[in-house]
């Protein structure tokens, strides 16, 4: 691997803008990377380096010519496949838009564009969003760059590959219930789920307009923290998106001070099912932080008895509402799985789509109430158990898929019902290899502050520096 | 986006299903969402339904919000 890639996002982007490397070359060693990786790791669906590598030169041409350089200046990046770009075919992992050209850019795109981000492709994704290990039926199964046999985590599985064996310096993923944290998780990134409402969704596929978020995986906590303030912030194509102000979120990994802040262990739920090496990853964290000056208290959890399936009824419906037309008429064209998961749909009634619809925002308020008076950031397991390997989790699409799908989810699909931020934070190996994790949550709109305490906890431990096996 | 279903429809549904009778705001608010739903039947995933997002969600998120993490560090 060219040692060009090995540097993070943010020191990619420096050296762009200062000269010492040329985005061209970047883009070339990420390219050749690239191509090399994707027979062991099939983590693009789409590379474009024709276009890649001109988009590079113009980057190398503005900068020589004194232009106003963006915060992503000639960084190669490459986005889960459903992300819209007008006339570009996106997938969306599926056999159903396999030749789907959107007419409008989605957003995020537009906003990493302006940031002068350049684009190496599309990457590989569960279809349409809706798998939390990697497996694709169409386009392969995505492979974890720490341990090939191993899920990468999903739905937004090329996202963490990609960025974990640098191939791309960061990458966009969406998180319905976990779709950006779990990969990013499984293939020791940062991973940011924002606040719901927080980034823009114009131009991306939809898979349950009350819980989508988009969210950036990268290397390091400052990486992710570039790329979410390149794409938060309102927009008045998406009528959903917060006027809320947006702050600086790379500011706050810089010199993170965590003195006084509180950390919460959840006495409930979130900790219940989490295997011993999870648990010590998470308590070994624990230490680290309180080393550097947080106190930790235990935290009481409201709704802990409903916590599982809070939110199982809006996922459900919502993308069932949006799937219904080609279920009818392309049932054929579905994965097994995916198509069980909107058949079993079928049989939610609309009223507790509504209950659920209506319940949310109390619930949310109790949650919030409840929890961050007792601290102010909750620390939680994001996988309950170590990863599993890609044979383990190919169950088909019966009852053991259902179950692995609850398994895998359990702590990481609350916080889409309850719109709150959540930070996928890497925690180091277990015996096998494989990243461990935990996930740092908190307020609507505190990112920055899940962000300080994650820079933080990444200065101090360094688990981020060294690349996966497959990446030398 | 207009929605077909009647307030007062979607009061006796929720009514009947779940023995408690929502009050105006409510059954506007389920009957804009269940409408919203029929009327997503013929549109594809491209599409999106935001304008179904109650501003109730939003203003919770904002009034739960720390003004201190609106200062930039």
């Amino acid at each position: 691997m060219s040692e060009l890639l090995n540097m993070s996002l943010v020191e990619a982007a420096d050296s762009v803008a200062s000269g010492a490397v040329s985005s061209v070359e970047l883009t070339k060693a990420a390219l050749l990377a690239g191509e090399s990786a994707q027979t062991r790791l099939n983590c693009f669906i789409d590379l474009w380096p024709e276009r890649a590598l001109k988009s590079a030169a113009h980057a190398d041409a503005q900068r020589i010519a004194g232009a106003s350089l963006g915060p992503l200046h000639g960084v190669p990046l490459a986005h889960k496949d459903m992300f819209y770009r007008a006339g570009e075919i996106s997938t969306c992992g599926s056999k159903i838009r396999a030749d789907f050209r959107p007419t409008v850019t989605a957003t995020v795109l537009e906003r990493l564009d302006s940031a002068g981000a350049v684009t190496l492709g599309t990457l590989n994704m569960a279809e349409f969003a809706t798998g939390p290990t990697g497996h694709n039926v169409h386009y392969g199964a995505c492979r974890n760059p720490w341990n090939s046999d191993y899920i990468t985590g999903g739905s937004s599985s090329g996202s963490g590959a990609a960025t974990a064996a640098r191939l791309v310096f960061g990458a966009l993923g969406s998180d319905t219930g976990g779709s950006v944290r779990l990969p990013a998780a499984a293939c020791g990134l940062f991973g940011m789920k924002a606040t719901q409402s927080r980034v823009s969704r114009y131009g991306a596929m939809g898979l349950s307009f009350s819980l989508d978020n988009i969210g950036p995986l990268a290397r390091t906590a400052r990486d992710c923290a570039r790329m979410l303030g390149v794409i938060a912030g309102f927009d008045e194509l998406d009528s959903t998106s917060s006027r809320y102000p947006t702050v600086n979120y790379e500011a706050a990994t810089l010199n993170p001070d965590i003195k006084g802040l509180r950390i919460g262990v959840p006495r409930a739920y979130f900790r219940d099912e989490a295997d011993a090496q999870v648990l010590d990853a998470a308590d070994n964290a624990l230490r680290v932080l309180e080393s550097l000056g947080a106190v930790i208290v235990d935290v009481d959890i409201p709704f802990a008895d409903v916590m599982a399936r809070i939110g199982g009824p809006i996922s459900g419906i919502e993308a069932l509402a949006l799937h219904r037309a080609w279920m009818r008429e392309r049932p054929q064209d579905y994965g097994p799985q995916t198509l069980a998961r909107h058949l079993s749909n079928l049989a939610v009634p609309a009223a507790d789509y509504l209950a659920a619809v209506q319940a949310r925002p109390r619930i949310i308020r109790e949650f919030v109430d409840t929890v961050f008076s007792q601290c102010d950031v909750l620390q939680a397991p994001v996988f309950p158990t170590a990863i599993p390997t890609i044979a383990h989790t190919d169950v088909g699409a019966g009852q053991g898929f259902e179950q692995m799908l609850s398994a895998l989810t359990r702590n990481t699909r609350p916080f889409n019902f309850l719109a709150l931020p959540g930070l996928s934070t890497p925690a180091g190996f277990c015996r096998n290899g494989l990243p461990l994790s935990f996930q740092l949550l908190g307020r609507p709109f505190a990112e920055a502050k899940l962000l300080r305490v994650g820079a933080a906890y990444e200065a101090a431990t360094q688990w981020t520096t060294a690349p996966p096996p497959s990446a030398d | 986006m207009t929605s077909k279903f009647e307030p007062e429809i979607a009061a006796q549904y929720i009514a009947a299903t779940h023995w408690t009778r929502p009050d105006p705001e409510q059954a506007g608010r389920a009957a804009r969402v269940a409408g919203s739903l029929a009327n997503t039947l013929d549109v594809t995933a491209a599409e999106s339904l935001f304008d179904t997002e109650p501003d109730q969600l939003q203003a919770t998120l904002i009034s739960l919000a720390d003004p201190e993490d609106l200062v930039n560090e």
